[in-house]
């Protein structure tokens, strides 16, 4: 195990009881240069998570809570004009960070969204003709209700398919809730906490997660899943091979995080239902499959020898 | 269209194709309701119209039942059968809803295509089922693989029915034969045409514009003449004044015909539904399960319900044979026909000869304007008299009748032969072709010194009917055959030919055929050994084109060195030996935390086997030393069962 990565996670459930599972997720997420997105309901933990991530990992935080009346511009930045000086002033919107939370983002109407969206798959944002390079690193932790209907924009699948990977936080379990309730509070442990690295190293480990080796025999298990995606009857569409680049990114980032510099097959399984389960969906009724059956279906597919 | 419903287009012309062949035998209100039923689904894919609910769904089968009840009600054969599954099939798209239904509908056409064999065995329908086998397969792969293209789909069928051929040829050849046909059903004829047991005037006449095929015969050398094509099947003896009947009870020969210049011959009759056989005159041969009777007529054991093959030798030009059936050919009616009586005491006077009576008889029917026609005036109560007297129009049975009258009422035994003459030849196959309106019948009159000879009325009316046929022979404007020449004759004739000869081939080979093929082999179906070695010559010649084949699509896996691989293999199989199987879906390392966890005694050397076995595989670059290890630890690594 890489003790440093050992560190971070402690450090981050210390504060976000019960979650560790998620944490390390979260940061594969974040070192395979993924955005992630998280689905539950409010009250849950979301934003404490964002918040621990960045100051342990010593970045910079912004949120936006997305609504129906936001526009493009409010997450990107205006230019203003600026009577003294007599020229335009660009103001940069909250995207110009480095870890930003975008809460509720089925509100947002499709126009904001899918600013949003290509400002994550670019890493740049292009205003009134002047393109602007976004920080490194850039890290997009985006959240919806899956409860709520009225009023909301769901994401189109080609949309989701932006997302490394998409979580469900869930309840705590009971032990970890009391420790919640004797605490002292989220906001007061976050404030008591220190950084865990630097910005530089954070990019210097999503750089040495590029070179972790994926053997042959591994990406033959990879493409068997693929395949097995793409005949099984049971999937209306099967994975795309941005998924299949998504998975081993992820496969990568977490066998960094484990203290490998190669993938194994576990890595992949570790992952996978992470990666796959907002791009997949039954044949029978396009529904999203649910994860205990994913799990199953998956089963079908042997590791090769 | 959603997606339940995208191959219901796919699954009905499965459907379609499948039970087309069978048109001919549904009423006519199964085929509607097949139209009505599938056609509304096709139309209601377009539309977005509802499809039927259970309820619905339960009243139209009930009605579909009634209505076979009605139209079957006490003939539960395999026409009930078929339209049973018609009926069904025309329903199940309805409820189609699943992948197993789809499944289920295709299996049904496949079952369907399967009843064509009960319709016939010809070339056609084999072929035909090709064709249905294949879209049917084609669509089976389509709604298994839904991202494929249609066109893919049925290469690929293609292929697998390619590679189904060899074993096709196996199981056709060394799977054990029932006796009798498919599912043990007759296929008995619709309606029999042909002869019956009796004649009257006109019941030859009707089968002229019957172009129906009754044999093909094939002859060994030379064909004979048209002049002795005279294919003997019936013989009537007795004669009630209006009608000739054939004797009840018929000897069979003492011994057989002798003569000169021998015909050997192979014919192929159609199923005619009765027992006679047609056979060259004068037979003298007799087949595995036939009877020679002493008029020489050949029968079969039992009726003619598929197409029988039989190999003969015939003279046409026999010796005097025995005096059997002379006494019955004497007999006249006590009264009746008295001008004719009067002509025949004519004929009779001062002829030194039976020749004399017969030259005399055939010059009165030549020299007095007598018609050969197909439409004879009806004749009254004395109708050799009517015929010969007042209308002199008629048919060849009108010719024989009224000749074998005149020679018993001039005291020459007579009696009348039926059966066919002439024949069209095939130039493509070199064999003749029998239809049911070269349906003929002439007369046999007894003399002393050459015993029963043949004399044709007909020729002495029209020797045309003896050389070119029928539709020489009429008058113009009867005939309706031959409307198209040239080409079409040269089409039809070449597609007898290589149907004829596929239907020998492919319905000839009975289980007799197949004991004889074995047997050259030294397999003998008489004992327990045999079917016992066909049983095992079966599958393991089925085993071994498979196994061939698997280890052509799998020879890249398997001749590739990878001794990691086999290393692992085997240390997998130690481990389930112990009762540790690998699941397929788990990777070394949670497998070698399973069985640490199971087997703690195990855990140091599985851990460093797995560890071993992690670096060798996902690791990058390729250490020769570590693959010794490795294989040295598996190879030493004997887990014990607990």
């Amino acid at each position: 195990m890489n003790e440093e990565f050992e560190n971070i996670v402690r450090q981050i459930s210390s504060v976000v009881r019960g979650k560790e599972a998620h944490v390390r997720l979260a940061l594969t997420c974040l070192f395979a240069r993924g955005h992630l997105l998280i689905e539950d309901l409010p009250g849950i933990g979301k934003t404490t998570l964002a918040k621990v991530l960045a100051k342990c990992l010593g970045l910079e935080f912004q949120r936006i809570q997305c609504t129906s009346d936001m526009l493009p511009g409010d997450i990107l930045g205006v230019s203003i004009f600026d009577q003294n000086a007599g020229s335009f002033y660009f103001h940069p919107g909250p995207i110009f960070t480095q870890i930003l939370l975008a809460d509720e983002i089925n509100r947002a109407t499709p126009k904001t969204q899918s600013a949003l969206l290509e400002a994550m798959e670019e890493e740049q944002v292009t205003i009134e003709g002047k393109t602007r390079g976004l920080g490194q690193p850039f890290f997009v932790i985006a959240t919806q209700n899956p409860l709520e209907y009225a009023g909301t924009f769901p994401l189109p699948e080609s949309q989701m398919d932006r997302f490394l990977m998409r979580i469900e936080l869930g309840y705590p379990d009971r032990k970890a809730e009391k420790m919640i309730l004797q605490g002292e509070g989220a906001q007061a442990a976050l404030e008591n906490m220190s950084h865990c690295m630097l910005k530089d190293d954070v990019l210097k480990i999503q750089e040495q997660v590029t070179h972790v080796h994926t053997s042959d025999a591994f990406l033959d298990y990879l493409q068997d899943i693929l395949h097995f995606s793409r005949s099984s009857p049971h999937f209306q569409v099967g994975l795309s091979p941005r998924a299949g680049l998504s998975l081993s990114r992820a496969s990568r980032s977490w066998a960094y995080l484990h203290g490998r510099d190669y993938t194994i097959p576990e890595d992949l399984q570790k992952v996978l239902l992470w990666v796959v389960g907002h791009r997949l969906r039954t044949r029978q009724d396009r529904m999203e499959i649910p994860r205990n059956k994913l799990i199953d279906l998956f089963k079908e597919v042997p590791v090769p020898v | 269209m959603n997606d339940q419903d995208k191959y219901l287009p796919h699954i009905i012309s499965a459907l379609i194709i499948a039970i087309l062949p069978h048109l001919g035998r549904l009423p006519i209100w199964i085929i509607v309701w097949c139209t009505a039923m599938w056609g509304y689904i096709l139309i209601s894919l377009k539309f977005q119209w509802p499809r039927p609910n259970r309820a619905v769904r339960i009243i139209l089968s009930v009605l579909g039942l009634i209505g076979l009840l009605a139209t079957y009600s006490y003939r539960i054969g395999p026409n009930a059968y078929l339209g049973l599954l018609a009926i069904m099939a025309a329903l199940k798209p309805f409820e189609i809803s699943t992948h197993r239904d789809r499944m289920i509908s295709l299996f049904l056409a496949y079952f369907i295509v399967i009843t064509s064999l009960l319709q016939s065995e010809s070339l056609s329908i084999t072929l035909y089922m090709f064709l249905s086998v294949f879209v049917t397969t084609g669509a089976l792969i389509r709604i298994n693989d839904p991202m494929g293209r249609f066109k893919t789909d049925l290469r690929l069928a293609g292929i697998i029915m390619a590679q189904a051929i060899p074993l096709m040829v196996i199981l056709f050849f060394l799977f054990p034969r029932i006796q009798g046909s498919i599912f043990g059903l007759s296929q008995a004829p619709a309606g029999k045409t042909g002869f019956s047991e009796w004649l009257r005037p006109g019941s030859i006449a009707r089968l002229v514009e019957n172009n129906d095929i009754a044999f093909r015969a094939e002859f060994e050398k030379n064909m004979p003449p048209a002049g002795q094509l005279y294919w003997r099947g019936i013989v009537f003896h007795e004669f009630d004044g209006t009608n000739w009947h054939r004797l009840k009870r018929l000897p069979e020969i003492g011994h057989l015909p002798e003569g000169r210049k021998a015909v050997a011959y192979t014919v192929a009759l159609e199923p005619h539904g009765d027992r006679w056989l047609f056979v060259l005159d004068r037979p003298a041969s007799k087949p595995k399960w036939t009877r020679l009777h002493a008029d020489y007529t050949l029968r079969n054991m039992r009726p003619v319900n598929r197409k029988k093959y039989y190999e003969m030798t015939s003279f046409p030009s026999p010796r005097k044979g025995s005096l059997w059936g002379v006494e019955a050919a004497e007999q006249l009616p006590k009264k009746g026909n008295p001008k004719s009586r009067k002509l025949a005491a004519d004929f009779a006077e001062n002829a030194v000869s039976v020749n004399e009576i017969v030259g005399r008889a055939m010059m009165y029917l030549q020299d007095n304007g007598f018609v050969y026609t197909l439409q004879p005036p009806v004749l009254g109560r004395d109708p050799i008299d009517d015929f010969l007297f007042q209308s002199r129009r008629g048919y060849c049975e009108h010719y024989a009748s009224a000749f074998a009258f005149l020679m018993r009422a001039a005291g020459v035994p007579a009696r009348i032969v039926g059966g066919y003459l002439g024949g069209e030849v095939n130039p493509f196959g070199d064999y003749l072709i029998i239809r049911q309106s070269d349906a003929h019948v002439w007369v046999e009159v007894w003399s002393e010194e050459k015993g029963w000879i043949r004399v044709d009325p007909t020729s002495a009316v029209a020797p045309q009917r003896i050389t070119e046929g029928v539709s020489g022979a009429l008058l113009e404007g009867e005939f309706s055959g031959g409307l198209f020449g040239g080409w079409f004759d040269q089409v039809r004739f070449g597609w007898d030919a290589v149907s004829s000869s596929w239907e020998a081939w492919f319905s000839g080979y009975s289980h007799l055929e197949q004991e004889l093929l074995l047997e050259r082999f030294g397999i003998r179906m008489g004992s327990w050994k045999g079917p016992l070695t066909v049983f095992l010559l079966v599958f393991g010649s089925i085993f071994l084109i498979t196994g061939i084949y698997v280890f052509f699509q799998l020879k890249p896996v398997a001749m590739e060195k990878d001794r990691v691989r086999i290393c692992y293999e085997k240390f997998c199989s130690n481990l389930e030996k112990a009762g540790l199987p690998r699941p397929p879906e788990k990777g070394p390392l949670d497998f070698g935390s399973q069985v640490a966890r199971e087997r703690p005694d195990l855990k140091p050397a599985v851990d460093e086997i797995i560890q071993l076995y992690i670096g060798l595989r996902y690791r990058h670059g390729h250490n020769i030393d570590m693959e010794k290890r490795f294989c040295r630890l598996v190879r030493g690594f004997r887990p014990r069962k607990k």
